[in-house]
């Protein structure tokens, strides 16, 4: 599986890399605002820089979508079809690469934020003055700041749960339109049309169904013991959505 | 030996392989001849493990179609597989990691021996050099069964000598070898077994030598014969 996630890493480098240039094109910018004391110029490329960490959910998600629609309805699917390997370990590594790529951009996003704090107290001494004060107002407030921590890490976990039931739901559809309706006219809008019809299902499964045990949580531990059920039901229905598709792949394949 | 029962596929307007049933020994080269559409290529695909099909049994010694017998059939198609961003060294890696009996020396030689560079981009490759690295690839794994889908197509008639030349250097007696092609007459010299697919069935098939003296006429005859009135009739 390792071997064809290396190749799945392959496919997508050319992309990869030209959203790695443009995350350091802005970078660059924000460095010569703050070394320039351009203000407009670092504020504005700091604001690009975060509406393109928050894009890159969105970006991976087509991203994986788009790249196995693809195969599926190319020549090059011969490839990876006609190597020993189950549909199973096929689709699972495609998932560990966007695992893969999308952990390594939090890292990434995590650690140039915690430089790009520190450039900006090292240009602008007053910013450090600005955190205090803000960190004062939260306290103030009575927002605790490892509670905070744990929210976010909480919502982060929930955001990549959901992230990958949405990609093997896709795969689902995807692998259904490759092989039951393989024939049928408009099978690409079918497929999409059962993608939406099963995510409006489950959505509605969660919010009927799913048990909301802290509905307003009052602290982290709250929040993570509310979001485990639905966590738990998306894995669930992750799981079944692929081993469905593997078993689709291995029973109807018609590339 | 592979093995295949009353096989069907069928898609919603077509059956393209309609009951199909043969037999593939080893130390054969099998020729499967018949025009486009008859159903070489779905019958190739589901050997290859590319296409199930709608009913029937599909078996490689013994087992049905699956990892093992993935690991031991060569399967080349007629179209262009690769990733865009692979140039021949990138192919021939592909295929080293995945596939236990590729020798990377003897494709290096083969690519040599085809005048082809192992780091151009098979993009950029015209249709006759991705056909020779198509072969090359292919012809460098140690498979038991070994299809070739069309090998000749696109190929000048010099290289064509050669190429036939290497799949006949490639045969061995633990292999089976089948070649699919509507060009006759160059694959005439090299087989001794010859299947006659028309319309997804089997209308022909048998030793090439027994074929000709049977009906007194050569393989390429034979197959004039057969297709023929299903030519004029399509023009």
């Amino acid at each position: 599986m390792f071997k064809l996630t290396k190749y799945e890493l392959r496919k997508t480098r050319a992309t990869l890399v030209i959203a790695a240039v443009c995350f350091a094109i802005l970078e660059l910018a924000y460095i010569i605002g703050l070394a320039l004391h351009k203000e407009n110029l670092a504020g504005g490329s700091a604001s690009f820089l975060i509406l393109f960490a928050c894009f890159s959910y969105f970006f991976f998600l087509v991203l994986a979508i788009m790249n196995y629609s693809k195969e599926m309805n190319s020549k090059s699917s011969y490839l990876i079809f006609m190597t020993p390997n189950t549909p199973l370990s096929i689709l699972s590594a495609k998932m560990l690469m966007i695992l893969l790529v999308g952990l390594t951009s939090l890292l990434v996003y995590a650690l140039i934020f915690w430089l790009d704090i520190r450039l900006l107290v090292a240009f602008y001494p007053d910013a450090e003055m600005t955190g205090d004060l803000l960190t004062g107002f939260a306290r103030g407030l009575g927002v605790d700041l490892p509670e905070l921590g744990f929210t976010l890490l909480a919502m982060l976990i929930a955001m990549i749960v959901t992230f990958f039931m949405l990609v093997a739901l896709a795969y689902l559809a995807i692998t259904l339109s490759a092989t039951f309706l393989q024939n049928f006219r408009f099978k690409g809008w079918i497929s999409f049309g059962l993608f939406l019809a099963l995510f409006m299902a489950i959505t509605w499964v969660d919010n009927h169904l799913v048990p909301d045990l802290y509905p307003n949580p009052a602290s982290w531990q709250q929040l993570w013991i509310t979001i485990l059920p639905s966590c738990l039901y998306y894995i669930v229905l992750m799981i079944l959505s692929t081993i469905a598709s593997s078993r689709l792949l291995e029973k109807h394949v018609s590339l | 030996m592979l093995n295949c029962n009353h096989i069907v596929k069928k898609y919603i307007t077509t059956t393209a392989v309609n009951d199909l049933t043969l037999t593939l020994e080893p130390s054969r080269i099998y020729a499967l001849l018949g025009p486009n559409g008859s159903g070489k290529t779905t019958f190739m695909k589901m050997v290859a493990g590319l296409v199930k099909p709608t009913s029937g049994e599909l078996t490689w010694q013994g087992e049905p179609i699956g990892i093992t017998s993935k690991a031991q059939i060569a399967y080349m198609p007629t179209e262009p597989y690769f990733y865009s961003y692979m140039t021949g060294r990138d192919a021939g890696n592909y295929y080293k990691d995945f596939f236990p009996d590729f020798d990377e020396d003897r494709y290096l030689f083969l690519l040599k021996r085809m005048e082809l560079d192992p780091f151009q981009k098979i993009s950029k490759m015209s249709s006759g050099m991705m056909a020779k690295l198509k072969i090359a690839l292919n012809l460098s794994r140690d498979a038991r069964l070994i299809m070739l889908d069309e090998p000749l197509n696109g190929i000048d008639l010099l290289a064509r000598e050669a190429i036939i030349d290497t799949i006949i250097e490639n045969f061995s007696p633990e292999k089976i070898f089948v070649l699919s092609s509507h060009l006759v007459e160059e694959l005439e010299k090299i087989i001794d077994h010859a299947i006659f697919i028309k319309n997804g069935r089997v209308e022909l098939a048998g030793d090439a030598e027994e074929l000709r003296e049977t009906h007194h006429q050569s393989i390429v005859e034979l197959y004039k014969t057969i297709y023929g009135s299903q030519q004029e009739t399509a023009l």
